[in-house]
């Protein structure tokens, strides 16, 4: 574990993780605390090879409005070969300081990744399953400096999540217009009371819900022709011991859409690291 | 020496407790009126402030300690401020958070599990 080899104590944090893989609520990471995630995608592709795309994301609670992300993202084609594709700067940051009726958080992020990523994190502009189809040696030589805007808008309401992204990208190394996206989620868990006793397979550990995502094309082409969208159904469990396990088939509603995006992930929280940054970085605790 | 740190460690203590006296006064003070008039419904039933001990243990002892006794980054929940408040005033923080000070708004928790905690709470 990072913080015991540095010679630092840090422990195991339970949270209360939402479904969503793709969609964001206006929840932020507790602030000290840092998230590790592994999230794997099997996709399926016409005209190509399938494909398992995998990210790792260290999501770190710098204070209560502001949590910070960094994705490290890989990916295997079948008879083809396993590629290192980039990675990306996450910053989401909440302007509001108390719960409204709609919440929004704003997200910047910073994208160095090759064309040969595929984890389909997000969907924008006239992404189709087609960009997927060539071989990783074609794919890998295109490098991609791109900044993405998003609007996160959530609501919680008698136990349900409604979050909505709007979401904007643009290629800073090439003159591409910028690319719109979208992503929908709602959830719930299966019970709103806690029980008393502690219990791995009790129904409040659960949240299932449901996220609808895809491209809403660019500004010289703005609408749904050419794009790609995908409905997944999405559960969560929240195990005591600190771990959350994650599953969303995603299922392509077009032509364009890969048929398949088979998505699972796990995750566990760890607190006491705003002590590991302070004493690196010379303050004083 | 001993004796200077021993007295320095005490007052810093000391400080903090006070600093945190007046986060919690702070806190229940921006509690609209609306929100402090909610009771508790599970205020009658009687596993409530059980299961809001399994869920502050889970997601709230890591800041306020255990058994709510405070850390250096949080404070104790056994005040009397605590005890005494409204329980719909600690709904309120506990939904909404005290962001500027470090505290993340829980509203992610559903409404019946913050009623819980907060049945824990006023049960010291």
């Amino acid at each position: 574990m990072v913080c015991l080899s540095l010679g630092f104590v840090c422990f195991p944090a339970l949270a209360q993780e939402s479904p969503y893989i793709i969609t964001y609520d206006h929840h932020l990471e507790e602030p000290g605390n840092l998230e590790v995630e592994y999230f794997s995608t099997f996709g399926t592709q016409r005209a190509g090879n399938d494909f398992h795309a995998f990210w790792t994301e260290l999501e770190y609670g710098a204070t209560a409005w502001w949590t910070t992300e960094l994705y490290l993202d890989g990916q295997t084609t079948f008879n083809d070969s396993t590629v290192f594709t980039g990675f990306r700067w996450e910053n989401r940051m909440r302007p509001l300081r108390t719960e409204h009726f709609i919440n929004p958080v704003l997200y910047f992020e910073y994208e160095n990744v090759n064309e040969a990523d595929k984890i389909v994190k997000e969907v924008e502009g006239h992404d189709v399953e087609s960009d997927h189809g060539d071989s990783n040696a074609a794919l890998r030589g295109g490098r991609n400096h791109e900044l993405e805007l998003k609007l996160i808008l959530s609501k919680d309401f008698k136990g349900w999540n409604v979050a909505f992204n709007p979401l904007a990208v643009k290629n800073l190394s090439s003159g591409d217009p910028w690319g719109f996206g979208y992503a929908l989620g709602v959830s719930h868990p299966l019970a709103l009371e806690a029980s008393a006793n502690r219990c791995t397979l009790c129904r409040e550990n659960f949240i299932v819900g449901a996220e609808l995502y895809g491209g809403l094309g660019d500004t010289q082409s703005f609408g749904l022709r050419e794009t790609s969208h995908y409905l997944a159904p999405a559960v969560a469990w929240n195990l005591p011991s600190g771990w959350t396990l994650r599953v969303a088939p995603g299922f392509g509603l077009n032509d364009n859409s890969h048929r398949l995006l088979l998505r699972w992930g796990i995750s566990r929280e760890f607190s006491g690291f705003s002590e590991i940054f302070r004493k690196l970085f010379g303050g004083r605790s | 020496m001993k004796f200077r740190l021993a007295v320095a460690v005490g007052l810093a203590l000391f400080a903090a407790r006070s600093s945190y006296a007046q986060d919690i006064a702070a806190a229940l003070a921006r509690v609209p009126e609306k929100a402090r008039a909610k009771p508790n419904p599970l205020e009658t039933v009687p596993a409530a402030p059980q299961a809001g001990k399994k869920l502050f243990e889970r997601h709230c002892a890591e800041c306020h300690g255990s058994s709510a006794e405070g850390s250096r980054h949080a404070p104790a929940l056994r005040d009397p401020q605590i005890r005494e408040a409204a329980a719909g005033e600690l709904f309120w923080i506990l939904t909404n958070g005290v962001i500027g000070r470090g505290m993340p708004a829980w509203s992610k928790l559903p409404e019946p599990q913050r009623w819980q905690i907060i049945s824990y709470l006023q049960s010291f």
